[in-house]
């Protein structure tokens, strides 16, 4: 039987130290991921949206095998990758690739282009011949529009803008033809006029190779416009606390959280902005990652807070409709 | 006499150019640049990376870094003051007291081993002679202007407070001595949304409270909705297009300007509608001859090749830097 | 390593000043050391006639203590000099560098053995180990001789390559290449090796100094028995032959040796300037 995901988180909770342990007592450890649970099908476009801090990196690289969870697991095809035999790992390991956020620390200073881009084809000896690879690696380059190919081959890291290494960071992963990508902020750190373009490359890749994404951003503008098609969820501090439709979510938020974020999200319209008032919170900072409230962990800002129910325990993430997941007592968590 | 009837523009900018001089080459991070800032208004400076915009900002307080230097134009402050001719004490009091800057990235300028209190009064005692408890009331006043609990906060380390708390934190030490102007560059970059839209409400707030004229300095169209009426589009260290913010929005003048729009994924509006600007940022070291933008522009044609486009008045208010601006649409 | 990055490294050298005057004493030293005997050909007869000759246009640096040619012997002596010290430098950061590499990118299990090797290896102090071994292992052969110089040297290295591994292997680059599948032996060495290179091309060179200066120590206390013309040989007859600090007419041939020994340490450390510039690609292009 085919699993219904390609990839799948199941109650997945990552937790690090926080500081030191002090003389007498243990290192503070806190959940940068807690309990999360999600799905991407083949070929699904899947939006992870949540601001600075709440995990969704963590969730992302450890969805993809380069963390250790703590608890719960990650199944790939209905398997779990930590339990998988060498040689299906190999199988799994090439096809979860990832994009970084940041295109001045991901690509190796002192390689060229060319050895960058063609390393795991190299590695994994997919093609015979150092002329087979040449072409292919060139055929790439050519994919994610950095042209004329030969041009850019002999190039270092240095020598490129921001958007170029950022296609060159695309390259690497598409070679491999992976089944499931896991882009990581990808155009966080691109100038505006180009945040686009690439975008659309991405888009493009994935209709013709087929991969399924995992699109990680903070930036809700930039999770609609990529996961239009698709779905997106939102994360608050660990958790998952709302999933659904992309254009429905959006048009049709419904838990506080994914409310009060979309009620701040500027929008490029003088007249409509002025309409638009941001949901008054009861606190407007966010607690202490390390520490945060008992129960529900937006319930100390949360306007809508049920006292005696959201700061008791956390709410599960349950079908509030068709289609649409929420973490929230409102809706019968 | 309201602030206008005093004196129209605080800040007013003429044909300033800077360039950064190094070994073997040089590189004009702002070419001619005119631009009027009005008093008590509040104007955006929207640019990309290499759009010179901080350096402008910079040249505002004279604070341009070597081996940056002003090679020509005039800043005048207040109508009468020279500032690229104040020198020494003058600058010094010019500086912080009548305009004060929140730099970028201003969440790690603070002393990570002092507790914020101790920095900030270190700062007012720095530049005026008044007694402790009055500086300590002026403290306590701003802190909750911006929206902080001034007990907490005094006593916390850095690391205590959230992003968006130091970036409040910041502006309220930026506004310990009465500036006429603040200037802030990029101050919602690293923040969370909610955090961004909370200090623009806080600007904007300030701004009707305290009279002071606001330079907001960001690469994010978008958040010149808030606390702007005026917004300057800069690239490649000239300015292309100044306006009210309704116009830039809705009617932009310039390709560069309509391009920005385009290219910025919004959460409303139709995604079909979304266009990226082609090529790619200028090398600054290479900026192409004409108009700078030339290469990227869907409406260039040979004149913009060969000769930059001055920057002039449109309409009431209005400056464009295109020699086609009339087709922009 | 193609043409094009020896040529662009020669090119990065010449234009650093400090990097270009260190390569150009050490290149004056491997000529000495490759060609030398052959022009100079050493003739161990002694002559009683030139003994502590001064200085003079025919013995330019004078002659010793049975009036052979100091000259001639510094250059005979420079062939035994260099490669004592150079294999002694190559074992030490070898040795170092692997397992600093393995140590900090292996982690768990390796990293606790591995660091318990160093520890050891670091408690014994260096110098008089050296000479210990030495001492036991009475050799001539220079690979041997190398060896023992670098007894324990390698375990700073070791400790400090590990340091900087620990910081290198959080990086995004890095997690790109574990993400392709790359296993961990070749992502050490072949994404995180040449990130070190400066560091390793430095500490090579400081190494060969430590080499030199532990090999002289140990020809002058007269540990290593002695049958070619080592400047730390040379030193040792000096001192104690003719007690030549104290005799001022022999000082010239305690002051060649020293003077010798002073400028390869001088063309190392100069040329250690360039080492940073040769491995950053951005001077290359």
């Amino acid at each position: 039987m085919k699993a219904e995901n390609l990839l799948e988180a199941r109650g997945l909770t990552v937790r690090f130290a926080a500081g030191s342990a002090g003389l007498f007592g243990k290192a503070t450890r806190f959940s940068a991921v807690d309990d999360c649970s999600l799905g991407v099908k083949e070929r699904e476009v899947l939006s992870l949206v949540g601001e600075s801090g709440c995990g969704k990196t963590t969730f992302g690289k450890t969805a993809i095998g380069l963390i250790k969870p703590t608890s719960g697991t990650v199944l790939y095809e209905g398997k779990d990758i930590w339990q998988l035999s060498r040689n299906e790992y190999a199988e799994f390991r090439r096809n979860a690739q990832i994009i970084h956020q940041d295109p001045y620390s991901s690509l190796h200073p002192v390689k060229k282009v060319y050895e960058i881009v063609s390393s795991g084809v190299r590695y994994h000896k997919l093609l015979p011949t150092e002329r087979k690879i040449r072409e292919k690696s060139i055929e790439v380059l050519g994919m994610v529009g950095l042209n004329p190919p030969d041009y850019f081959m002999n190039k270092y890291p240095h020598q490129l803008s921001g958007g170029q290494r950022q296609r060159v960071s695309i390259a690497r992963a598409v070679i491999l033809s992976p089944r499931f990508i896991l882009a990581d902020e990808i155009v966080t750190m691109i100038d505006v006029s180009m945040k686009i373009g690439i975008l659309n490359l991405l888009l493009e890749l994935r209709e013709n190779l087929g991969s399924s994404f995992l699109f990680i951003t903070h930036d809700f503008g930039v999770a609609r416009y990529f996961a239009e098609g698709g779905r997106t969820a939102v994360m608050y501090l660990g958790n998952i606390v709302e999933v659904g439709k992309t254009d429905e979510l959006i048009m049709d938020p419904l838990h506080p959280y994914t409310k009060a974020l979309l009620s701040a999200v500027p929008v490029p319209d003088p007249i409509l902005a002025k309409e638009r008032k941001m949901i008054e919170l009861r606190r407007i900072d966010p607690p202490d990652p390390v520490n945060p409230p008992p129960g529900c962990k937006f319930s100390d800002r949360c306007p809508f807070l049920m006292e005696g129910k959201c700061d008791v325990k956390l709410p599960e993430l349950v079908e509030a409709k068709d289609g649409r997941l929420v973490a929230c007592y409102l809706y019968g968590s | 006499m309201s602030l206008q009837e005093q004196c129209p523009n605080i800040y007013d900018i003429d044909n300033l150019t800077v360039e950064y001089v190094l070994r073997n080459s040089s590189v004009k991070a702002v070419t001619d640049v005119s631009l009027d800032i009005s008093n008590g208004g509040a104007i955006g400076i929207v640019g990309e990376s290499g759009s010179g915009k901080s350096t402008l900002a910079l040249s505002l307080l004279n604070l341009v870094p070597t081996p940056g230097k002003i090679m020509s134009g005039k800043i005048i402050f207040n109508g009468d003051k020279d500032i690229l001719s104040l020198k020494g004490e003058e600058l010094r009091q010019f500086r912080w007291k009548q305009v004060a800057m929140v730099f970028q990235g201003a969440l790690n300028s603070f002393n990570p081993v002092l507790r914020i209190g101790e920095q900030t009064l270190e700062t007012i005692t720095e530049h005026e002679s008044i007694d402790k408890q009055k500086a300590l009331d002026k403290v306590n006043v701003l802190l909750k202007l911006v929206r902080l609990d001034p007990e907490r906060t005094l006593k916390a380390f850095p690391h205590e407070l959230s992003g968006g708390m130091k970036q409040r934190a910041m502006i309220a030490m930026a506004l310990l001595l009465d500036p006429r102007v603040l200037i802030l560059d990029e101050p919602t970059t690293a923040l969370d949304v909610m955090s961004q839209k909370y200090i623009l409400n806080i600007l904007s707030e300030l701004r009707k409270r305290l009279g002071v004229t606001i330079m907001l300095l960001t690469h994010d169209l978008a958040i010149c909705t808030e606390v702007v009426d005026r917004v300057a589009v800069m690239y490649a260290g000239r300015i292309m297009e100044v306006a009210k913010t309704e116009d830039i929005f809705m009617r932009p003048k310039h390709p560069y300007s309509l391009g920005l729009m385009q290219a910025t994924p919004s959460v409303f509006g139709d995604v079909k509608k979304r266009k990226p600007i082609p090529g790619s940022p200028p090398d600054m070291f290479n900026v192409p001859k004409g108009c700078p933008f030339n290469p990227r522009c869907q409406y260039a044609i040979d004149v913009c090749r060969e000769t930059n486009p001055p920057l002039e008045e449109i309409s009431r208010d209005r400056l464009a830097a295109c020699y086609r601006w009339r087709d922009v649409s | 390593m193609e043409l094009n990055d020896i040529v662009s490294s020669l090119r990065v050298l010449v234009e650093n000043k400090r990097a270009l005057i260190g390569s150009l004493i050490l290149l004056g030293f491997i000529l000495m050391a490759l060609f030398g005997p052959m022009i100079f050909p050493l003739d161990m007869n002694p002559k009683f006639n030139l003994v502590y000759a001064p200085p003079s246009l025919e013995h330019p640096l004078g002659c010793d203590y049975i009036g052979l040619d100091i000259l001639t012997e510094i250059i005979w002596g420079a062939r035994d000099v260099l490669t004592i010290v150079m294999i002694g430098g190559v074992i030490t950061v070898v040795l170092g560098s692997i397992v600093g590499l393995v140590a900090g990118y292996f982690g768990g299990v390796v990293d606790l053995l591995l660091n318990t090797l160093v520890d050891i290896a670091l408690t014994i102090p260096g110098l008089p180990l050296v000479i210990v071994l030495a001492g036991l292992i009475q050799t001539r052969d220079p690979v041997s001789i190398g060896l023992i110089l670098s007894a324990n040297a390698w375990a700073a290295l070791a400790r400090s390559m590990r340091s900087q591994v620990l910081s290198i292997k959080e990086r995004d680059f890095i997690e790109a290449s574990r993400a392709i599948g790359i296993g961990r032996l070749r992502i050490v060495f072949y994404d995180v090796l040449p990130i070190l290179m400066p560091f390793v091309g430095i500490n090579f060179l400081f190494a060969v100094v430590q080499s030199l200066y532990a090999s002289v120590a140990l020809f002058f206390i007269g540990v290593l028995p002695f049958s070619t013309v080592h400047w730390g040989t040379m030193l040792n007859i000096a001192m104690q032959v003719s007690g030549a600090i104290f005799v001022p007419y022999a000082r010239h041939y305690v002051i060649a040796p020293v003077i010798f020994i002073i400028l390869l340490q001088v063309g190392l450390i100069l040329f250690s300037y360039g080492v940073e510039d040769i491995f950053n690609p951005r001077l290359r292009t």
